[in-house]
């Protein structure tokens, strides 16, 4: 059998953490955590995950910002899927957007808090794909 | 003091410069002294001192000159002039360029000393109220990132939740169950707005609007906001109508925040209104104003709640506006706004028959 797909949250909302978790496991993911900004990249280089759900605004604003940055120039992690989860919107004040924060934030997509189930879980599903598409060019 | 004063001495009279250093250097300061005008600006820009004493009369670059230029380096710079002719006539000149206070020649030692400790002092106090300033007003700001994401944070946890246990994902939910939970998270969402709300008019407060101010033109300005505001009409079947001309006068603003202040009035007209009825936005040019009307063929407001329709929280406690939830803050929050661009809004009302906002705007001359 396959490996089961491992999806790390970043988020330092237990409760977010707990209420996803219990979607994504009952979707067969294999689902790890981690609550605090600080310890974010050690976990990934340890579990090695398959894609990551990450959190903008943790302790700092620009928490999120950071750890996807470190992880968008690691050479080893950057092909990590990174999904960001915010609850930044337009209606909060700031001006956030994949389109006009591209360059700063390289997440490969992103989706807004509360989570819409179905839509969290298709887009997991289209990275994930999309992926598995790109290991299999470079194997080929 | 975490670190000693800095004193800067500037006289061409080696004996000022150095009984200055012998009154002043047991008191612990750091001092530096330069002979004239121009090496003391020099030392001035290298050293950034606490308090320089200023010869009013040297060779070259004389004491104005100088004052004037250590006022254009850096005006937290205290200047205390040293001079032999001390006239009123160069008591004022020397004020006028930022001079702190005076001591004529020949001074004493305790005068010096109490001269130069009263004008650290004066810097002292002076950044400390800067820092505080500056202290309170980051505060601010991020108490606003803050409370932002503290008092959203459990609240979205919440939906969250619901979420998933709608989702099926924690066992069956039986009907009964499904609707309250969706009632549940219908609450919430209304307390996520009121806080966003909040947010949006302690940000008016907090910040300076007009530093985001530019040409705005009102009627492509109305076509948007009327066009986002279409679904919500026919929603709740309110016929939507506007009366604009394509070409309107610039007005000088913020286009995020007007656009706001006209959703949140057309809303009101929509959302107090009945079934078939009208809301109606006319805007048109009137001397140095647009003005902006929208109107409706609502419940209206009585006569006793008008005065306080802009204050903050206050809703009309009315059997008609039961079912309708808000809150409270919609025009207040335009009230800010239209106030922030200098200009001024009123309400007219009957009620069973409708209500009319009327909001003018200055013009800014310059053609669209």
């Amino acid at each position: 059998m396959d490996k089961p797909t491992k999806i790390l949250i970043i988020d330092d909302d237990p409760h977010f953490v707990k209420a996803t978790r219990t979607v994504l496991e009952s979707k067969n993911y294999q689902v790890e955590a981690v609550n605090y900004p600080a310890e974010a990249m050690e976990k990934v280089m340890k579990i090695m995950p398959d894609l990551i759900l990450l959190d903008i605004m943790m302790e700092k604003l620009t928490d999120g910002f950071d750890i996807c940055y470190k992880l968008k120039h690691d050479p080893k992690l950057k092909k990590i899927p990174v999904l960001a989860v915010t609850a930044i919107t337009k209606e909060t004040g700031f001006k956030f957007s994949p389109e006009s924060d591209g360059e700063y934030f390289e997440a490969d997509d992103y989706v807004e808090k509360p989570v819409k189930i179905p839509d969290l879980l298709e887009r997991i599903e289209k990275l994930l794909k999309r992926q598995t598409q790109k290991n299999m060019a470079q194997d080929a | 003091m975490a670190e000693s004063a800095a004193i800067l001495i500037i006289d061409d009279e080696a004996v000022i410069r150095e009984s200055c250093c012998r009154i002043l250097g047991p008191e612990g300061y750091r001092i530096e002294t330069a002979a004239d005008g121009e090496r003391g600006l020099q030392k001035v820009k290298e050293l950034k001192p606490d308090l320089a004493l200023v010869d009013l009369k040297m060779p070259g670059v004389d004491g104005i000159e100088v004052l004037e230029k250590i006022r254009e380096i850096d005006p937290a710079i205290i200047s205390i002039v040293i001079t032999g002719y001390a006239t009123i006539e160069t008591a004022v000149e020397a004020m006028k360029r930022n001079a702190y206070d005076f001591i004529p020649k020949p001074f004493t030692p305790d005068q010096l000393k109490i001269i130069v400790k009263r004008g650290l002092e004066k810097r002292n106090l002076a950044q400390e109220s800067a820092r505080l300033r500056y202290e309170k007003n980051k505060m601010r700001e991020n108490f606003i990132t803050l409370v932002s994401h503290q008092l959203r944070s459990p609240l979205i946890s919440i939906q969250q939740y619901f979420e998933v246990i709608l989702g099926g994902f924690t066992g069956e939910v039986s009907g009964k169950q499904r609707e309250m939970i969706r009632e549940a998270s219908e609450r919430i969402e209304e307390l996520i707005k009121l806080i966003n709300n909040w947010l949006n008019m302690t940000r008016i407060e907090a910040k300076n609007l007009t530093g985001k101010f530019q040409p705005v033109n009102l009627s492509s300005l109305i076509s948007q906001t009327v066009e986002l505001m279409c679904p919500v009409a026919k929603a709740k079947k309110v016929i939507l109508r506007t009366d604009c001309p394509d070409s309107l006068a610039l007005i000088k603003g913020c286009e995020e925040s007007l656009k706001q202040a006209l959703t949140n009035l057309i809303s009101n007209g929509i959302n107090y209104n009945r079934a078939g009825g009208t809301a109606t936005l006319k805007a048109r040019e009137n001397g140095d104003f647009v003005v902006v009307e929208v109107s409706d063929t609502g419940i209206g407001i009585s006569p006793e709640n008008l005065p306080f329709i802009f204050d903050e929280f206050f809703r009309a406690k009315v059997k008609e506006t039961q079912g309708i939830t808000g809150s409270g803050l919609g025009l207040s929050i335009v009230k800010r706004i239209i106030e922030a661009h200098q200009g001024s809004i009123s309400v007219k009302s009957e009620l069973d028959k409708g209500t009319t906002i009327s909001v003018l705007l200055p013009k800014t001359g310059l053609k669209p």
